[in-house]
């Protein structure tokens, strides 16, 4: 096995690296994603298609017209079953026709058109047969390639123009396409004549650079794209031999269909579906373009498409079939479902609503859950979600000591009034709402803090929480809400942050372009900042304040027309605007409406992720339709309750977290250890950075201090990351949780948040210097209690209540004690063995 | 595909020991070098001299082939070499692993053997973008890059007269020895290979390779006195050869990315350089030296010209701008043209005053130096990608995207020929 040394890199960041780092991977996730190659069908596990017995089939389209001899034409065969179930049986079905010579059947149930006429195809599978019409006229057309229609598309489907490669705004090796072929005008001019028309060969096509670099004929860092077999290497030929022709004023493409159209359900053995894409124009024609079109899955574990537009299943689950054509994009949810013989289908009784709904999600899948967790582990991980904090021994050995019957419930309601969820539930608004010295001035974060501080322990209704940050005029010093409007350099941002943390929407994108996995335009974006733009923020002579106000005038105008845009909300609202009025208070009334789509999802979906560590829609701050929810029921009635109960937050974390899906345990069963998304069981993850920092002090007794907070402050309850630049011999390591990812709040995004393991962490918990001081200091209280003389068997039993909520078990307090009786230095015996205990996973993970 | 052209024949006399500049240098550029070149060495590896595409042993590069490994094949995105070609590399090293060029610290492109070139078509499908003119024959011929060859018409009617072919797929620069004997061409196949060949022009017969380039050669000059020839090109360098003994006299490598275009004080002591990189240089060559940089456009420059004096230059970009600066110092003395659409091509009319350029826009300029006002505009067609002027400075001739031709008198300004540059 040859040795390989990748170097890793350290996640200790700076500033600018960490930006570029943000940028990328908000603005640019959603684009990387859709760049991964179109499947071949060779590379997916399809298994030969069984037919069995259906007593129909049914055949889409109907009838179909061919007008031009480039066109094609993809059939969707359907069995029907009578047990009710439906499978796609298009790879199985023979077609026959009437006339010969007209049109011809290719592979996967495709049809060509040959020769003018009319024909009958008759479409058997087994014993079943049906039959369309084919009407083919235009044969003899000379006209060339669309570059609009047949070209643009080809080369978007063969990923040229995707966000990684040469869609990017730069381009890639000073070859740059506009984003899936947003802007034809431009990419006409930089295929046909940029560098003296170098990139096709008129005469010789097939060697044009355009089409011999994705063959990797010739040398091309993007690699293998492309093989003279697919048919958007066929069409570009094509184009390029007609002389690169583009048409002066073709029909306007409205949109795209997708057959089938509704979510559907599958059930092995019928695991693929073959999906059908019609292309409508202006002046009323229509194009089957399943051919031209790009596939992708939502998500690829679940699903994968294949480059003809077959869906295949992977996995049981769901996942969003997502089509693409132009600026359009379609997608339809397709669920996987299997006969599980030997699983018998036993839960807890469900606890609310939540379970409800959650198991009835899971058996659909075949996702058993986990039964309930432990008290120990319950006990550890509540205090964790709640305070951030773990408990003393004395409350750990209370409870599991108590035998009152409701007893996880009644410890709810008692964390859900103490300080310690009020400032950890007000850090987790200080990350998105970016508090930071460098943003607002060291008074403005304190009194920001302080008032989302009294916000969260007061329950404040949510919409009265965002209509109070939104609507905030005035000196920040004053009107605390105001510091909202200097966490953004400008209009766009102030926008664009709105619309991340309250409309769960990456908006950003469509800034420049439309946006690539929704409906957004530039014409929404601008539309959106003109609720803002007339926001204006002004300094004054005192240090540090700066004063909020709304200007009566200032439009906004469209980037590429000049013209003004009207201020537009997503939905297509119609909003009563008075023209004195300050534009956010329409927008608020909208958002905070009990209709509004948006406000009140977003927020339970994020008080969900951040109990169950994953959103029920993923990433929580990306809500479309190109991103399903992994239960939307669920969703929806959780909504519903938070809008029934006036936007009471601690009402949706309660009912959350009384429900025996948050209580599940976190180990798997054998049936659902591939689920990642359905919340069969808890899934454990690793504490945050600050809930990390304040574990180790807890263990070792030795507290953090952190500067410019009163003393006792905790890590998870810090206002903000940068308060005073900190003198790292004197006072607590931010260094240490920068390293395991504690957010700079640079934007709102919630994936400032780092979770990857690192390197840096790996090392800071073998020796780093954070952890060294506070074993080896001989004030901690290992120390302390081996000085008073206390036992090896009490010292460990406090060590373990502490870190893990239990007692040691036999084995490990024989392991323990030995190494201990056997030490000549006991002192440094107990840091080893408390060492041991912070690098367990069971200390490092809540689970 | 270059590499099979060239396989393929050797394939056929199996008993010829397998050669590395011919069969073995040609993958390594096309398959290789693109990650493991002077541009970006991953893994710190780089193949494109002989000397260190041996670095890391033959059993390594061997290995990576071949490997099941899927973060060790090479290439990495791609299919794996096909076996024909791994087969050669295998019969390379058991027949002792010889190195049968000259210089193992040539780069690849330099060493791999001077392609022969295809025959044109007899007739082209499609008109080309014609991208090099030229006036031969004291102005009584025409001279159009054409598809592997350049082509020769009467300048009075447009009659095709001549095909010279042989040369490559496509030529930027045609230039003629001030003898009238030779003439060099600049040119290549794009993203593959590009040269520079001087030829006799009277039988099209090939007096000498020079240049040679995994890209496109932009421009080959002869020095006034016909001396010296300069060249320069997509690989970012700019070479001078003695044009009797074909010896390269220096080369310069200080621009960062192509160098479209080069001019020749009247002197012959200085030329000046424009290029991608949005500078120009001028470089001395009595001590072969940089002496200045115009750093004053901010847009790939396509065109460079000296005054009469060799004291300015006029350079033009893809930003419109016609730029006049100060040779020694490079320091900017006025604007000349301010176009919306780019410039290619600027050429002298003849006298010291007056100078055009032709480029993306539907007509070609004349700049009057004294002024620094916009003279006549000749209309024309769109996006002329070359320009040329007669020995005799009365006529225009310009050649556009779509394989346009026009000649138009100065004076009058009245068009005297136009056609389609395609047989």
């Amino acid at each position: 096995m040859r040795s390989r040394i990748k170097p890793v890199k350290q996640s200790v960041v700076s500033h600018y690296i960490l930006m570029s780092l943000i940028a990328f991977l908000c603005l640019s996730a959603q684009l990387v994603l859709g760049e991964s190659a179109q499947h071949e069908e060779a590379d997916l596990p399809i298994t030969p298609i069984q037919v069995g017995s259906p007593e129909r089939i049914e055949v889409s389209p109907s009838e179909f017209t061919f007008s031009g001899p480039r066109d094609h034409l993809q059939l969707v065969v359907t069995g029907h079953y009578a047990n009710g179930e439906i499978a796609d049986l298009t790879r199985a079905a023979t077609l026959n026709f009437s006339s010969q010579g007209i049109a011809e059947a290719g592979e996967r149930s495709a049809i060509k058109p040959l020769a003018n006429g009319e024909t009958n195809v008759t479409v058997s599978v087994g014993d079943c047969t049906t039959s369309m019409s084919l009407q083919v006229t235009n044969q003899k057309s000379k006209e060339p390639v669309s570059f609009y229609y047949e070209a643009l598309p080809a080369l978007s489907k063969a990923g040229c123009a995707a966000g990684g490669c040469h869609g990017a705004p730069h381009g890639k090796g000073e070859f740059r396409l506009s984003l899936w072929g947003f802007d034809p005008v431009s990419d006409q001019h930089t295929i046909i004549n940029e560098e003296f028309g170098r990139r096709v060969n008129l005469i010789e096509p097939e060697k044009s650079l355009l089409l011999a670099k994705p063959r990797n004929d010739v040398a091309h860092e993007g690699g293998l794209r492309l093989r003279d077999s697919d048919i958007e290497h066929e069409v570009l030929v094509n184009w390029i031999r007609s002389g690169c022709h583009v048409e002066k004023k073709p029909p306007r493409c409205t949109g795209i269909l997708l057959t089938p159209g509704k979510d559907l359900a599958l059930k092995r053995p019928h695991h693929t579906q073959q999906f059908r894409v019609v292309a409508m124009f202006d002046d009323g024609s229509c194009k089957d373009i399943t051919h031209l079109a790009s596939y992708e899955s939502s998500d690829e574990k679940i699903c994968r498409v294949s480059r003809h537009g077959l869906a295949v299943g992977m996995g049981r689950g769901e996942a969003a079939v997502i089509v693409r054509y132009l600026e359009y994009i379609q997608s339809t949810i397709v669920s996987f479902v299997e006969d599980v013989p030997d699983l018998t289908w036993e839960t807890e009784t469900p606890a609310n609503y939540v379970d409800e709904l959650i198991y009835a999600k899971l058996e659909k899948f075949k996702y058993l859950p986990s039964g309930l967790s432990g008290d120990s582990e319950f006990f550890r991980r509540i205090h964790l979600d709640l305070t951030g904090l773990l408990p003393t021994p004395v409350e750990v050995s209370d409870f599991l000591d108590s035998s009152i019957p409701d007893k996880r419930s009644k410890l709810i309601d008692k964390l859900l009034e103490t300080e310690e969820f009020t400032l950890f539930w007000t850090q987790k608004w200080g990350d998105v709402l970016k508090l930071s010295a460098r943003q607002m001035g060291h008074g403005g974060v304190v009194k920001f803090h302080r008032w989302i501080r009294d916000s969260v322990a007061s329950n404040q209704p949510y919409d009265e929480f965002a209509k109070e940050i939104l609507l905030a005029t005035g000196s920040n010093l004053i009107k605390p809400t105001s510091n909202f409007y200097r966490s953004g350099s400008d209009t766009s941002d102030i926008m664009e942050s709105t619309a991340q943390l309250f409309l769960g929407t990456r908006i950003g994108c469509a800034k420049c372009h439309n946006h690539p996995y929704e409906p957004w335009t530039q014409d929404s974006y601008y539309g959106l900042s003109a609720f803002f733009n007339r926001i204006e923020t002004r300094k004054t002579g005192r240090k540090g304040e700066i004063v909020v106000w709304m200007n009566d005038e200032g439009d906004v105008r469209h980037p590429a027309t000049d013209e003004i845009v009207e201020p537009w909300v997503p939905g297509s609202y119609q909003l009563d605007l008075d023209p004195e009025l300050d534009r956010r208070k329409a927008f608020v009334e909208w958002l905070t409406g009990k209709e509004n789509p948006f406000f009140a999802k977003v927020e339970v979906n994020r008080i969900w992720a951040q109990l169950m560590g994953r959103g029920i829609v993923e990433p929580f701050d990306d809500l479309r339709d190109t991103n399903p929810a992994a239960n939307q029921p669920l969703l929806d009635a959780l909504t519903a309750d938070f809008v029934e109960h006036d936007f009471n937050r601690k009402h949706i974390i309660r009912t959350i977290v009384n429900s025996r899906t948050y209580q599940a345990s976190s180990k798997t069963n054998q049936w659902n250890k591939n689920d990642y998304r359905y919340f069969s069981r808890y899934y454990p993850r690793r504490l945050t950075a600050e809930q990390l920092v304040d574990a180790l002090s807890d263990l070792t007794g030795i507290r953090e201090n952190f500067a410019s907070v009163p003393p006792g402050i905790r890590a998870t309850q810090l206002p903000a990351p940068d308060l005073k630049i900190h003198d790292r011999e004197k006072i607590g390591d931010i260094e240490f949780l920068k390293v395991f990812g504690m957010p700079e709040r640079q934007t709102v995004c919630e994936c400032e948040r780092g979770d990857d393991s690192s390197l840096g962490q790996a090392l800071e918990l073998f020796n780093g210097k954070t952890l060294h001081g506070m074993l080896s200091d001989q004030n901690n209280r290992f120390h302390l209690a081996h000085k008073e003389k206390q036992t090896a068997d009490a010292i460990l039993s406090d060590l373990y209540l502490r870190a893990f909520s239990r007692e040691p078990n036999d084995k490990e307090k024989k392991i323990a004690v030995d190494y201990f009786n056997s030490a000549k230095d006991k002192g440094r015996a107990l840091e080893d063995i408390v060492w041991v205990a912070i690098n367990r996973d069971e200390f490092l993970f809540q689970y | 595909m270059v590499v099979a052209s060239l396989i393929t024949p050797l394939l056929l006399h199996a008993a010829q020991p397998v050669s590395f500049k011919a069969d073995l240098a040609p993958i390594l550029l096309n398959q290789c070098q693109s990650c493991h070149g002077p541009k970006k060495s991953k893994g710190g590896y780089r193949v494109d001299t002989f000397e260190r595409a041996m670095e890391v042993g033959f059993d390594e590069l061997h290995y990576r082939m071949v490997t099941d490994e899927e973060d060790e094949i090479m290439p990495p995105d791609a299919d794996p070499l096909p076996a024909e070609q791994i087969a050669l590399f295998m019969r390379w090293q058991k027949e002792g692993e010889t190195f049968d060029g000259v210089d193992p610290r040539a780069s690849l492109a330099e060493i791999i053997p001077g392609l022969k070139h295809p025959d044109p078509p007899s007739q082209y499908s499609r008109a080309i973008p014609v991208t090099a003119v030229a006036f031969a024959h004291g102005d009584q011929s025409i001279l159009t890059s054409g598809y592997h060859e350049m082509l020769v018409w009467a300048a009075k009617d447009g009659q095709l007269q001549r095909r010279i072919s042989g040369l490559p797929e496509r030529i930027h620069s045609i230039d003629i020895h001030p003898d009238g004997k030779q003439l060099a061409v600049a040119g290549g196949s794009p993203g593959r290979s590009g040269e520079v060949r001087v030829i006799d022009l009277s039988d099209g017969s090939l007096v000498q390779l020079l240049h040679k380039s995994d890209d496109l050669c932009l421009s080959a000059k002869f020095n006034h006195a016909g001396t010296r020839l300069a060249t320069c090109g997509t690989d970012g360098s700019v070479r001078v050869f003695d044009s009797e003994t074909w010896q390269e006299v220096v080369t310069f490598t200080n621009h960062s990315n192509w160098v479209n275009d080069l001019a020749w004080s009247a002197d012959g002591n200085r030329i000046v350089t424009g290029s991608k990189d949005s500078t120009a240089k001028v470089f001395d060559l009595t001590t072969n030296t940089r002496i200045s940089t115009y750093t004053g456009h901010d847009g790939g420059i396509y065109s460079v010209i000296f005054d009469e004096t060799g004291e300015h230059v006029l350079s033009a970009c893809s930003k419109g701008k016609v730029l006049y600066w100060r040779t020694e110092s490079g320091q900017a003395v006025k604007e000349l043209a301010n176009q919306s659409e780019s410039i290619y091509r600027i050429a002298a009319l003849g006298s010291a005053e007056h100078f055009i350029f032709s480029g993306a826009m539907p007509s070609v300029e004349m700049i009057d130096l004294q002024s620094g006002k916009k003279g006549k505009e000749f209309t024309s067609t769109c996006n002329n990608l070359s320009l040329a002027v007669s020995n005799d400075s009365r006529r225009i001739l310009t050649g556009d995207s779509k394989g346009g031709l026009r000649l138009v008198d100065i004076e009058s300004g009245e068009l005297l020929t136009r056609f389609t540059a395609a047989p």
